[in-house]
């Protein structure tokens, strides 16, 4: 300090030793236990964690799924799954850019004035993004990822999608839903009639037991069911009767013309669903049997029609949906395990892109100063002997600096994996299924991750659900503890002790 | 010829890599540049608009305008009659939270950072780093459920229970079951939801950022001034504070500077330790800011209660959102950058 007054000098030299030497004392002993004030904290959060959250530690907890009301049953099987699914995406998306442009900032030095500004411009902005809340990545995620700004259709109608197969649902009176294959989102829906074809070929049709319609709504149903086959009943004795000339007991001639008509005349005014023509021509076929027949013969034939109806009947309620309930087919989407849409939707591909976002800063300057502790003698080593740059890069740099950009990126990821606040408006705290890891699962499922479903117990009133989120907390914080030991081991083994 | 094509294939190569790495340079940038563009298209749809309100009758639309989002003191967004967006109860919420968190966290981070660097023996660092790694790397939900539970209970003094007194009769009140109602000895001063342990919260996560990047500023001033220092005869203490702090203090205002960046667009300890109730002040003023064991909200904390579905989307309530968003992004940048000038303009280079 050579401008410092001379006079302050002086009044150093005055100042008794005793007095100074217990001026450092006392502030050494002030900053050791800050210090200790520090680990004290971490000891004391671990421990109030762990007292509260331990009993709750076990299988059921670990595998089971969510319950939003009994903190008791709540699981945290599908937040773990969710946010290891991150974490996957997190790192293909994260690492490549974010090394990437590493390798640009401190490889590649610009010569040209238009590069050397571009150079100037990236570094300015990784400093910035550092520094962005990470809730404001959370509304890049919603707008240019899950929406990508309502340009290429929306999220449940996306404007591009591969992977789907489109079936129209028909729920049956046995509690179940049968699947009719589609050609595509825009095909229409096949009327009930022609659910029934589709419902008699086992090849087109897919049947999975869900659970759709309960005992209680059978019953109603196969009541309205049967009245309405009493009427066609009814209507087709009537309608024989009028065919027959007055008090004439013979043969009926039953001709094409007559039999349409009747055909024609059974269904009217009855409230029977879809399509009548299906029902109409069985009818008619049926009526032409019975040419030449004497009126007694008519019974067996008759009650052999009304069977025919009636298991067409139950076919096409079957192939339909609820009966006489107004229950129109479904379409349902069925997505492969490789399916993919064009506006993402709150999906695991949009949380983990935006959690890659949020953590790639730290992955840039981490890989910053791996690559800058590679000695440049090495460098010009490779370029000496003929090697271009990205020859000395692939061959000498990366190898070198792997293990620092491990170490960085892992810490980044144990950031990435407790942030809560990007993929706030991405996940859905209330899912019950595990997502990714199941029938029909893809990226595009809806997910919730560890720290969101802790968030979510946390804001439950009261104390119920407090030692399921310190269990939660546990598992949380037991997964960012293996990547940090990782972290450590790495930089030990490759770097020795900083 | 074999050899000329592959001299034109690795030029090719060469070529096709930078333009790749370019590639990622310019998605950084893309990024700052989407959020920006996102963030100002949202909030001009919420200003000067003919908006629904979030309750009360869908006909009744409110305008706001930016005089009324920075001259007003009111911030109710969910009144279902005249909801008023005044910004200053949430940048008040923000301040009272980062103000106590860098209360915490400044004179604390400093100190440990001036030990770790300058006293701390090698084997104690070597502990003690890892552990603000640790602490840094804990997730922020975690601080929140420990400043609920821990913290909160701390502060109202939950361990000394009091009976609770009817006001009017003087008589001790009785629960349901006959027995006298207790609360905390301090519960009057500090509610369930506070501003105050949130703050500690935010403090404690700053903590380790503040220590480090001040520690890494303290060593990066070279030995020859601290050699300098001793061999006129300095003590440890003085070499500490008049030689080696002021030659690292931009160093140090950055890190500070960081810390308080993090305080202001920290989320979730806020959203689930501070409450969510806007400062009323226009009630009480100013003052109001002083009353830190009040629950409180800050604009993160608004976010969140938009985002996670406590208001309907659509309203007038989920447009504000950009435009509170918008007001974080920037001041959360204009410390940033402060710190980055501070750094570059006042930084001294030691070779």
């Amino acid at each position: 300090m050579s401008d410092a007054p001379a006079n302050r000098s002086e009044r150093y030299d005055r100042r008794d030793p005793a007095g100074r030497r217990q001026r450092n004392r006392l502030f050494a002993g002030a900053c050791v236990s800050v210090a200790a004030l520090a680990v004290c904290v971490l000891v004391v959060l671990v421990a109030s964690v762990a007292l509260r959250g331990a009993g709750r530690l076990d299988l059921a907890f670990l595998t089971g799924a969510n319950s939003e009301a009994v903190a008791e049953d709540a699981g945290f099987g599908p937040a773990i799954v969710g946010s290891l699914c991150l974490m996957m995406i997190c790192a293909l998306a994260a690492i490549p850019l974010g090394v990437g442009t590493a390798l640009l900032l401190e490889e590649y030095a610009p010569r040209k004035r238009l590069l050397r500004w571009f150079h100037g411009v990236v570094q300015a902005n990784i400093t910035n993004l550092a520094g962005v809340p990470s809730i404001v990545y959370g509304i890049l995620g919603y707008t240019a990822l899950a929406t990508m700004f309502n340009a290429v259709g929306s999220p449940d109608t996306p404007g591009f999608s591969f992977g789907a197969r489109y079936v129209a649902e028909y729920r049956d009176l046995s509690n179940q839903s049968v699947f009719v294959g589609l050609d595509n989102a825009q095909a229409a829906l096949p009327p009930a009639s022609a659910g029934l074809a589709y419902f008699a070929d086992a090849d087109l049709s897919e049947r999975l037991a869900t659970q759709v319609v309960t005992a209680e709504e059978i019953d109603p149903m196969r009541a309205e069911l049967t009245g309405a086959l009493d009427g066609v009943e009814r209507r087709f004795r009537t309608a024989l009767r009028a065919a027959q000339p007055d008090g004439q007991r013979g043969p009926v001639r039953v001709t094409r013309e007559l039999a349409a008509q009747i055909a024609g005349e059974l269904f009217d005014g009855l409230e029977l669903q879809g399509d009548l023509t299906a029902y109409r021509e069985l009818a008619q076929a049926q009526l032409m049997k019975m040419d030449g027949l004497s009126g007694l013969d008519l019974l067996p034939v008759r009650r052999a029609l009304v069977n025919d109806l009636r298991d067409m009947e139950f076919a096409a309620a079957g192939a339909r949906g609820v009966l006489e309930a107004g229950a129109e087919p479904q379409r349902r989407q069925v997505r492969a395990w490789y399916y993919f849409q064009a506006p993402f939707g709150r999906s695991v591909l949009t949380g983990g892109l935006t959690l890659a976002l949020v953590v790639l800063p730290i992955v840039i300057v981490s890989s910053q100063e791996a690559i800058r502790a590679v000695p440049s003698s090495q460098r010009d080593a490779a370029l000496a002997l003929g090697g271009t740059q990205w020859q000395s890069i692939e061959q000498v740099v990366l190898p070198t600096a792997v293990p620092g950009i491990c170490t960085g990126t892992i810490l980044a990821m144990s950031r990435a994996i407790g942030e809560a606040a990007p993929i706030l408006l991405l996940a859905f705290s209330f899912i019950q299924f595990t997502p990714v890891f199941r029938e029909g699962g893809s990226l595009m499922d809806a997910f919730t991750a560890m720290p969101l479903q802790v968030f979510q117990w946390t804001s439950n009133p009261g104390d119920a659900f407090q030692s399921t989120t310190a269990a939660g907390i546990l598992v949380l914080l037991a997964v960012l503890l293996s990547f940090n030991a990782v972290a450590v081991f790495l930089r030990y083994r490759f770097q020795g002790p900083r | 010829m074999p050899r000329a094509r592959s001299t034109r294939l690795r030029w090719f190569r060469e070529r096709g890599i930078l333009a790749g790495l370019v590639l990622c340079g310019v998605a950084t940038v893309a990024v700052t540049g989407l959020i920006v563009f996102i963030l100002a298209r949202e909030t001009s749809t919420f200003f000067g608009q003919a908006l629904t309100p979030t309750h009360g009758d869908p006909a009744r639309t409110v305008e706001v305008s930016l005089g009324d989002f920075f001259g007003d003191l009111t911030w109710s967004p969910n009144a279902p009659v005249d909801a008023r967006f005044g910004i200053w109860p949430l940048i008040g919420g923000t301040l009272q939270v980062a103000g106590v968190a860098m209360a915490f966290a400044i004179p604390f981070g400093l100190m440990s950072a001036i030990w770790l660097s300058e006293y701390a023996p090698a084997r104690v660092r070597a502990v003690l780093k890892p552990v603000l790694e640790i602490i840094a790397g804990v997730p922020t939900v975690v601080f929140g459920f420990f400043a609920l539970t821990v913290i909160t209970p701390a502060l109202q003094m939950r361990f000394w229970q009091v009976p609770e007194i009817d006001p009017s009769t003087g008589q001790p009140l009785l629960g349901a079951d006959g027995q006298p109602l207790t609360a905390p000895l301090l519960a009057d001063w500090v509610s369930g939801y506070n501003a105050l342990a949130a703050g500690l919260a935010v403090g404690v996560m700053c903590l380790p950022i503040v220590t480090s990047l001040t520690e890494d500023a303290l060593r990066a001033v070279p030995r020859a001034l601290r050699e300098g220092s001793y061999g006129m005869g300095a003590s440890r203490f003085e070499t500490a504070t008049r030689v080696v702090f002021p030659a690292a203090l931009s160093g140090v205002v950055a890190a500070c500077l960081l810390a308080v960046a993090r305080a202001v667009g920290e989320t979730m300890i806020v959203a689930i330790a501070a409450g969510a109730s806007a400062l009323a002040l226009s009630d009480r003023g100013p003052g109001r800011l002083l009353a830190l064991g009040q629950d409180t909200q800050t604009m993160t904390g608004f976010l969140v209660q938009v985002f996670k579905g406590d208001i309907a989307h659509g309203g007038v309530a989920y447009q504000a959102c950009y435009a509170v968003a918008l007001t974080l992004f920037v001041m959360t940048l204009f410390l940033t950058v402060l710190g980055g000038v501070i750094r570059q303009r006042f930084g001294q280079r030691y070779e």
